[in-house]
């Protein structure tokens, strides 16, 4: 199984996550460390890209509902770009297109904000 | 004069007395003059052979004091010698010839004595036990040699040997040559004594050290509570080292700081008030160059200073570092109000002393760790037996269909959930769902779920409707984080129509005769409680299908689709559609058992870390048609 692991650029006022591996209820306190960081460090401008993300579970979907209330109030956002087709099927079956701006390409959306 | 006593006494000695001695002494020409002194020469030898065998065992323990399996032999071999010495003595005569005293001995006799004399000198030697006397015994032990000493020698060289030999040469050699044995063995104890007194307090604490790193051997075997090691640790350290102070300082297992584990001489006020950075100071530089401290004069010393504004009586210092696969564990310390309280073997004794302690603080921990474990895996235990209880019990029975559901629990507990609301003789709601998370937190929100739509069901007749509320409801109890996918149908066998929702959970599979295709149902709608309303209100969707007799809704959850085999591949919806579209003839229990094998089969003994669900509805072909 694929080490899960975060990685972090920051683009002048948004940062870019970027997740690899399997995102699951053992692995989502990690993912939710990082963005916990983001948030103590003030940034609220976040995009996350899934270009080597191989699954997600559940308990990772709850991540981005566990912050984006506290991201939302501070005129920042959560969005999503480069999902596979298969984490893309997880996300859209679960109705997170309508909760989410989902790009196909990272500086897609980062150019959003 | 001597005849008169024959003749008076003879019956009177002649109980208990040497019958020997009788016929002898009228042969001996000195002493036996009384009756008295008849009656000492008895007495005397009997208790000196007392004495002497008691001397023997006395002797016997203290050569054997941790000896090897030499000595006893040696020692065996001069009991044996000694006796032999005795029996020639005795058969040779020599003393009666020459009257009291004895002439030379035979070859065989120098011989056995040369040979005695050398072993006992070679016995004597073996003083062990002054070793493990602590000083004071040492001390008196050697005082009470000095005094015994002279005493024994002048005593074998009394008129009190004598008599024994009056009365039996035999005993007097035996007695004699014991008595001798005891001196040598006395004088060179106190030889050995002399050479160890100025080292005795040294010896002592050496003794003292190794006992308590003993100690904290079985302590750490018998204890496993982490509290009582760690008070337990403070506490030898004091003991041993002598010291006013001691603490432990440990890592804080989710902080790079450290945190008085035990204490011994320090106040509440005093702990409340000490520093414990871990960067500076003596912590600092222990943590930094990983090995043991000794500061003699606490003063003076640029890294100690400080703890001199903390407590005044401060004189010298130790830290050492409890080191687990060369990280910091943490710090004992031990404090003395004297400046030069410690030396360098108190140094390495400490750290010989951390380096048990951090085995038995690992332990504790690691016992206490286990306890944590099991008792997750029993709370692990009890929310998948809740899981369970809230699973219908039985199939509902409404005529016209054929259902059938299986849950199958992965290793660890997840969240799937399915139901039956019996709305009426021929209205059936129907309920899948999956809560995201897992253990207990799941099986909470699944009971929370149950509760709300066995209520709502009875109230709202559309799953759209009842769908909405049950957002809302939810929306407000459950944690952010959490969600549920869910499906609500109702199937309604006077109209032949199935209405249902879907919450952002898998697709349905609808097996229509009609076609004799598969259709992936997939009506648009977002998760439960993943908003507070307007977006689920406004996206979810009902739709409505009429069946025909032998069409067949599949509903699962996702642990069933993405489940996966040894390959990491996962089992698929196309798969499964493949299953429902060949089995299209089977009953719900049989195509439910048709998947099932197959899916095992799939997986093989890879584990599952998801729930897996699966749920059939067969329409019935009518009977009367």
């Amino acid at each position: 199984m694929a080490e899960f692991g975060v990685e972090r650029k920051d683009v002048n006022g948004v940062s870019v996550l970027y997740i690899k591996g399997y995102l699951d209820a053992h692995t989502a306190p990690e993912f939710e460390q990082a963005i916990r960081q983001l948030l103590n460090e003030g940034r609220y401008k976040i995009v996350v890209n899934f270009k080597d993300l191989s699954y997600i579970s559940s308990a990772g979907l709850g991540v981005f509902m566990g912050f984006i209330e506290e991201i939302r109030n501070n005129k920042g956002d959560i969005k999503l770009s480069n999902m596979t087709d298969k984490v893309f099927r997880i996300f859209d079956l679960l109705g997170f297109p309508s909760l989410y701006e989902i790009f196909q390409d990272e500086q897609e959306a980062i150019e959003k904000f | 004069m001597r005849l008169k006593l024959k003749n008076k006494q003879y019956l009177l000695f002649s109980v208990f007395l040497n019958q020997n001695y009788l016929e002898r002494i009228t042969n001996l020409p000195v002493l036996i003059s009384s009756v008295k002194s008849l009656l000492n020469s008895t007495f005397i030898s009997f208790f000196a052979t007392i004495f002497s065998f008691s001397v023997l065992f006395i002797l016997r323990d203290l050569i054997y004091y941790r000896s090897k399996k030499g000595t006893r032999k040696l020692f065996s071999l001069t009991l044996l010698l000694l006796v032999a010495y005795v029996i020639c003595t005795h058969f040779s005569g020599r003393f009666y010839e020459t009257g009291g005293a004895f002439s030379e001995k035979t070859t065989i006799e120098r011989i056995l004595y040369g040979a005695l004399l050398f072993f006992i000198l070679l016995l004597s030697l073996r003083t062990a036990w002054v070793n493990y006397l602590n000083k004071r015994q040492k001390i008196a032990a050697f005082w009470g040699g000095i005094l015994i000493l002279p005493g024994a020698i002048m005593l074998t060289r009394s008129a009190t040997y004598q008599h024994i030999f009056y009365y039996s040469v035999t005993l007097g050699t035996f007695d004699l040559f014991v008595a001798h044995f005891l001196n040598v063995y006395i004088a060179i104890a106190l030889i050995s004594l002399l050479l160890h007194l100025p080292t005795a307090s040294i010896f002592d604490r050496k003794m003292k050290q190794i006992s308590s790193l003993h100690n904290l051997s079985q302590v750490i075997n018998s204890v496993l509570d982490y509290d009582k090691v760690v008070t337990k640790i403070t506490e030898l350290v004091t003991n041993v080292l002598d010291c006013k102070y001691s603490w432990l300082e440990l890592a804080d297992g989710n902080s790079d700081r450290l945190v008085v584990a035990s204490a011994k001489g320090l106040t509440n006020r005093d702990l409340e008030t000490m520093n414990l950075d871990s960067h500076s100071g003596v912590s600092g530089w222990i943590i930094q160059n990983k090995r043991s401290i000794l500061v003699n004069e606490v003063g003076k010393d640029a890294r100690a200073k400080y703890l001199r504004d903390w407590k005044k009586d401060i004189g010298s210092l130790l830290g050492v570092p409890l080191l687990s696969q060369n990280q910091i564990m943490g710090i004992l310390y031990a404090m003395k109000e004297d400046e030069f309280g410690f030396d360098h073997e108190d140094q390495q004794m400490l750290q010989a002393f951390a380096n048990q302690a951090t085995i038995a603080i690992e332990n504790a921990r690691l016992v206490e760790e286990s306890l944590e474990k099991e008792r997750l895996e029993q709370e692990m235990r009890v929310a998948h037996q809740t899981q369970m209880k809230l699973l219908p019990q039985r199939r509902p029975e409404i005529q016209g269909l054929d259902i059938d559901a299986i849950c199958i629990a992965a290793n660890e507990v997840g969240g799937d959930y399915y139901s039956f609301v019996e709305l009426s003789p021929s209205r059936l709601g129907i309920v899948i769902a999956d809560v995201s998370g897992k253990g207990i937190s799941a099986a909470f929100y699944m009971a929370q779920l149950k509760g709300i739509i066995d209520a709502f069901s009875k109230i709202y007749e559309s799953p759209k409707v009842l769908l909405q509320k049950l957002n809302r409801t939810l929306y407000d109890n459950i944690d952010r984080m959490s969600f549920v996918s869910l499906i609500y149908a109702v199937v309604d066998t006077n109209k032949k129509r199935l209405n249902f929702c879907r919450a952002g959970h898998c697709p349905v599979f609808y097996y229509s005769t009609r076609d004799k295709k598969v259709h992936t149902l997939v009506p648009a709608g977002i998760g439960v409680a993943l908003d507070k309303g307007p977006i689920f209100d406004r996206t979810i969707e009902q739709i409505e299908i009429c069946f025909n007799p032998g069409d067949i809704f599949v509903f699962y959850t996702d642990g069933l689709s993405e489940a996966r085999n040894q390959n990491q591949e996962e089992f698929g919806e196309q798969h499964l559609q493949q299953i429902i579209s060949q089995g299209n003839q089977l009953s719900a229990q049989e195509l439910k058992t048709a998947i099932v094998d197959e899916l095992r089969q799939f997986i093989g003994t890879t584990r599952t870390y998801d729930d897996m669900s699966l749920l059939i509805v067969k329409i019935e072909e009518t009977k009367e048609e």
